[in-house]
């Protein structure tokens, strides 16, 4: 008993590195490039119709989302997934709640040619671009001018700068003890001996694993994850575990955005995921350490 | 210097440029070789990289029971991801072309997509086990802390914890056991009614799925697929690179056996240049130290070497005449011809040897003789070498030598056989253009005497002055020489006749008679000479050297300081005519000399028509002397002039009055001597002459001999034409004697023929004679000129001649010449008639 007890302090409590890593101040990016990829980040000539931009989604004052359980794409059609925030997705380690993307190159095409977002093709696409200033702009910078992996190299090169360094959480980590509360701090504690550490952890706490939607407990959902992209029985329901940093202002939560506060979904994850019986201070508390973990706007990048 | 030198050069400048070459050939293999092997270093450490990967993955999946923080994992598939792409890349699939590279890639990147899906199956379910068995632990403590559950219960649920966590961790699991446990478990819970332990139980039963299906996982792990594909990828790659690396060492190591071959050439070729620089050295020391001089010119003859000979030789240092032409030693001795020959010669490529008379920079000549050679390389003409040996002093020697030969060592005149050798000349050209030549021997009497008596100084001294004054008395042109002991010889050549030699004679003999002065003495010297002229005394150098001797021992004979003709005659008439030189002297003086007239006359009606002046000379010593003796004297003493110049003033004068006496009488005919009409101001004498007298001009006819204008017809045109221009007449006497040329007689401005007495003496019976003088009279009318026939001594030959034309005569047939008062009285007797 002995034994089992201190292999158990070995694997929750005691672990000597932190499961958290703060974000750097900033990654190396290729400026020209991703100056370009600015230019085209807020371009609406990327939809069909010229009235979509990838910021129309992914507001960049906010928290990289649109707030919306659900987008619109052109003519005013509505997506069936929650759009993720922007914001540090260069530390996930796929894109896409399903993962389907492997980085930010392979994810920028998807949106772009998406009926229910810009509903748009890269063979009428480029030829538009071609008539416009991006095309000096691209010529300067690639030597092939403008191409479909171009444009995605460009927007996922400016999607590099958008990171949110200097969270709380962050600075606590770094060593401020005075950054977060102490209802955070008994937070943090919560989120790791409850078990949430296990999946929400790392550099962008979360986005580095698949979990099952519904461990310990079936669940409903229209969406069925990693089944979409590999049609294997077993990866029903596997979705990415997205990444809690800004959490407090990426509502609504899941998926489907089904939950549109911090607590509904806390409850929800603790039964459904942790299969545990949680109290409201303990939620409470986990709630006050989730807000510890918004970060600060890029505001050069996003001006 | 040699051609194949040149070959050598080309070959070695050849040989360098390929080394270089190799050498940077070399270079850049080795530079390829460098980057190949870096290259493979590149993938070489891939796949290292790619299988420590793969056993971090292997480490990954068997970490259970630990919480992972996954960023790790995810960066190690990410790399493991990139590496790959790298070696599947169109660069790589290029390098290697190989199908097995392409098969186990293709093979590796499957298993990796399989391990990577367990891998993500891992993280989910270990996340989540994990967090039950964590659970599980929660809600065992829950229940061993709660009293109201019976014993049994809450050690069989934390019996079953053990079990499970075990299970976790060490694969194992008592099934029976577990299965026990939980039928417990079961009946517990019904019958308690407990929620923790209902919960303990079926989370616990649902972990024991998790674990089993994690466990499987663990198979994969042992399968070392990937591990083995690397494996043999990275054999792959490393013997490609291996039989890269071979061939590559193959070829660097021909390129360097190449250079080393090279190198070799190289080397030899050096050592070769060497041999030959030693030779060349050697060659140059024997060209330094030569006693001939040398020198080296370029193909355009621009002096290029010389040695200290040729300093020495002309005088010129080294860097005066590098560059220059060796013309600049050309002395102008040379002929041009000489030097066309050894341009030719050396133009066709062979090698001219001869003799240059060069001049050195203080412009002394010297000598040199001289070999020149062309210097051809490869037919390509490159360089003059001139090998010249100064002979100068040879040359002065030799010189010496022949003119020791040739002169006698004490006059330093021509000696014998110097004498001998140009007589012999002289005769051959003398024999060619028929003149004629005279030899003198001289000998001084009792020299023999002097010798014996004061002494051979004495003697030597006397020979030498003896020698100068002789000389003195002879012209440039003749040649005095010392043929023995006290002898000498002349050589006169002259168209004088033989008189000159007489003349020369005389002039020495008169030298001698003032005494000769030695150092010691006063000597009075005679001398006996003896004359033999070519060609009458003898036709060779022998013959007339004998008769010469013998004239001269007949003027020892005849009493010496004297001379002899080898002829007796000649002596006589020599010796008249120099005592008439003698006396014409006074002759003039003493007015010997007169003049007569002989009357011409028109044949058909015998009136006379003209006078002939004749000049006579009456010697009070000698008699009557006749103008055919005493001419010719005149003319070469040149007291012809005088004469002349008296004949003409008496006979003009004399005309005036004899006009007086005949009216039929209109010219007088005066003869004039070639030496007076060469003389420079014979024209403007005679005209003066005229003026002075009042006599016209056209009253006078110049006679002037046939053979006299002859000889320099260009002169005697010119002034026969201002003589006519002046108003004379001219007249050609003794016409048929010369040798006119018709052309020439054309244009001449003649006025008069005189047909020669020679032709009339025999008219009319000798053919010859009348066919002469007939044509000389058709020849004068047809060219309008006045003929006149000399010497008619009886009425046949006037008969004959009126006859045939001729127009005036004159003769001892008509008259005499006469003197002034006798010509008078037959002037008006003959008027009279």
């Amino acid at each position: 008993m002995m034994k089992c007890y201190i292999i158990f302090l070995l694997v929750l409590t005691s672990v000597a590195d932190e499961p958290i890593t703060p974000l750097p101040q900033h990654i190396q990016v290729n400026s020209e490039k991703a100056a370009l990829g600015k230019l085209l980040f807020f371009e609406t000539l990327l939809s069909a119709d010229n009235t979509i931009s990838c910021a129309t989604c992914h507001h960049l004052e906010e928290g990289g989302d649109d707030n919306l359980k659900f987008s619109f794409g052109v003519n005013g059609t509505e997506g069936d997934i929650n759009a993720p925030t922007v914001y540090n997705a260069v530390f996930n380690f796929r894109q896409f709640w399903n993962g389907r993307a492997k980085d930010l190159e392979d994810q920028v095409f998807d949106p772009i040619v998406n009926p229910v977002e810009m509903n748009n093709s890269f063979e009428y696409l480029i030829p538009r671009l071609r008539e416009t200033h991006y095309d000096k702009k691209f010529k300067k910078i690639y030597s092939n001018g403008i191409t479909r992996k171009n444009i995605a190299n460009a927007i996922a090169e400016y999607e590099k700068t958008l990171i949110t360094p200097n969270a709380p959480f962050d600075r606590f980590l770094h060593g401020d003890r005075t950054a977060i509360s102490q209802e955070a701090k008994e937070g943090y504690i919560l989120f790791k001996s409850k078990g949430c550490i296990t999946c929400h952890h790392g550099i962008n706490i979360g986005g580095n694993l698949y979990n099952k939607f519904g461990v310990m407990d079936d669940v409903e959902s229209n969406r069925t994850g990693r089944y979409e992209v590999t049609q294997k029985e077993e990866d029903k329901y596997y979705f990415k575990v997205p990444s809690l940093r800004n959490v407090a202002l990426t509502a609504p939560y899941l998926h489907d955005g089904r939950f549109e506060t911090l607590d509904a979904v806390v409850k929800f994850m603790a039964h459904y995921q942790l299969g545990r019986v949680i109290t409201q201070k303990e939620v409470d508390n986990l709630v006050a350490f989730l807000n510890t973990l918004t970060g600060e706007i890029p505001v050069n990048a996003i001006k | 210097m040699m051609p194949f030198d040149r070959n050598k050069i080309d070959a070695i400048t050849t040989l360098l440029f390929v080394l270089l070459l190799l050498v940077l050939l070399l270079f850049g293999y080795l530079l390829k070789i460098y980057k190949d092997t870096q290259r493979y270093t590149h993938y070489h450490d891939a796949i290292m990289e790619l299988k420590l990967l793969d056993k971090s993955f292997d480490n990954f999946l068997l970490q259970k029971a630990t919480f992972i923080n996954y960023d790790t994992i995810n960066k190690n598939t990410k790399q493991f991801e990139n590496l790959m792409s790298f070696l599947d890349s169109d660069a790589s699939q290029e390098l290697f072309k190989s199908k097995q590279y392409r098969l186990l890639l293709r093979y590796i990147i499957e298993e990796y997509y399989k391990k990577r899906d367990y891998i993500e199956l891992f993280k989910s379910q270990n996340a989540s086990l994990l967090n039950s068995m964590h659970y599980l632990f929660d809600l065992n403590k829950v229940i061993q802390e709660d009293t109201h559950l019976d014993k049994k219960s809450i050690a069989v649920a934390n019996d079953t914890l053990l079990h499970l966590m075990k299970y976790y961790i060490n694969t194992y699991v008592d099934r029976r056991q577990m299965q026990s446990n939980f039928d417990f478990l079961e009946h517990a819970v019904h019958s308690d009614n407990h929620t923790e332990l209902y919960i303990f139980l079926q989370v616990a039963k649902q972990n024991i799925t998790y674990i089993q299906k994690l466990h499987r996982i663990d198979d994969v792990v042992k399968q070392p697929y990937i591990n083995v594909s690397l494996e043999n990828l990275h054999k792959v790659v490393d013997r490609k690179h291996q039989n890269d690396l071979n061939i590559e060492k193959t070829i660097v190591l021909v390129q360097f056996v190449t250079l080393l071959i090279i190198l070799y050439s190289l080397l030899v070729m050096y050592r070769r240049t060497l041999r030959i620089k030693d030779e060349l050295v050697g060659f140059k020391t024997a060209v330094e130290n030569s006693d001939n001089s040398i020198v080296i010119t370029d193909a355009n003859s621009n002096i290029i070497y010389v040695n200290d000979v040729f300093e020495h030789d002309t005088g010129y240092t080294k860097e005066e005449v590098i560059g220059k032409n060796p013309r600049i030693l050309k002395s102008g001795e040379n002929s041009q011809e000489f030097y066309n020959n050894m341009h030719e010669t050396l133009n066709r490529g062979e090698k001219w040897e001869g003799e240059f008379i060069n001049k050195r920079k203080d412009g002394t000549l010297y000598y040199e003789k001289a070999s020149i050679t062309p210097v051809y390389v490869k037919g390509q003409l490159v360089k003059y070498l001139a090998i010249n040996l100064n002979i100068t002093d040879y040359i002065e020697q030799k010189r010496e030598v022949e003119y020791m030969a040739y002169h006698d060592a004490l006059t330093s005149l021509p000696n014998r056989m110097n004498v001998e050798e140009y007589l012999e000349h002289r005769l051959v050209v003398a024999k060619r253009q028929s003149s004629r030549i005279s030899i003198l021997f001289i000998d001084l009497d009792r020299f023999k005497i002097i010798n014996d008596t004061l002494g051979h100084d004495v003697g030597d001294e006397l020979l030498i002055q003896s020698a100068k004054r002789m000389k003195k008395a002879l012209r440039e042109s003749d040649m005095l020489a010392r043929i023995g002991g006290d002898e000498f010889v002349i050589i006169i050549e002259s168209l004088n006749e033989d008189y000159s030699a007489a003349q020369v004679s005389q002039k020495i003999l008169e030298l001698f008679s003032e005494p000769i002065t030695t150092s010691n003495h006063r000597l009075n010297v005679t001398l006996s000479i003896g004359i033999a002229i070519f060609p009458d005394d003898g036709m060779d150098c022998k013959t007339i050297f004998k008769h010469a001797d013998v004239a001269m021992y007949k003027a020892k004979a005849s009493g010496k300081n004297t001379y002899r003709y080898y002829k007796k005659q000649l002596s006589i008439d020599v010796h008249n005519r120099l005592t008439m030189e003698q006396t014409m002297k006074e002759a003039l003086e003493n007015r010997e000399f007169y003049v007569m007239y002989q009357p011409k006359y028109n044949l058909h009606n015998k009136a006379v028509t003209g006078l002939e002046a004749l000049v006579r000379w009456n010697s009070d010593t000698l008699g009557i002397v006749s103008p055919v003796q005493f001419i010719p004297v005149a003319e070469d003493t040149g007291y012809i002039l005088e004469i002349g110049r008296f004949v003409f003033k008496q006979a003009c004068q004399d005309f005036l009055v004899f006009k007086e006496i005949c009216p039929t009488l209109r010219v007088i005919a005066i003869n004039i001597s070639a030496i007076q009409l060469y003389q420079y101001n014979f024209i403007d004498d005679i005209a003066a002459l005229t003026k002075e007298i009042g006599i016209e001009t056209q009253d006078i006819v110049l006679e002037i001999t046939e053979s006299h204008i002859m000889k320099n017809t260009k002169y005697s045109m010119t002034i026969l034409s201002r003589l006519k221009a002046l108003g004379f007449s001219i007249s050609i006497d003794d016409f048929g004697t010369g040798h006119s040329s018709m052309s020439y007689l054309k244009q001449f401005p003649i006025d008069e023929l005189k047909i020669d007495k020679s032709f009339v003496d025999e008219l009319p019976h000798d053919s010859n004679d009348v066919a002469i003088a007939k044509a000389i009279i058709v020849l004068s009318q047809s060219l309008g000129y006045v003929n006149v026939a000399e010497g008619i001594e009886n009425a046949e030959q006037e008969a004959f001649l009126a006859e045939n034309g001729c127009q005036i005569g004159q003769g001892y047939h008509f008259c005499v010449p006469l003197i002034r008062e006798k010509l008078r009285t037959f002037l008006q007797e003959h008027t009279g008639e």
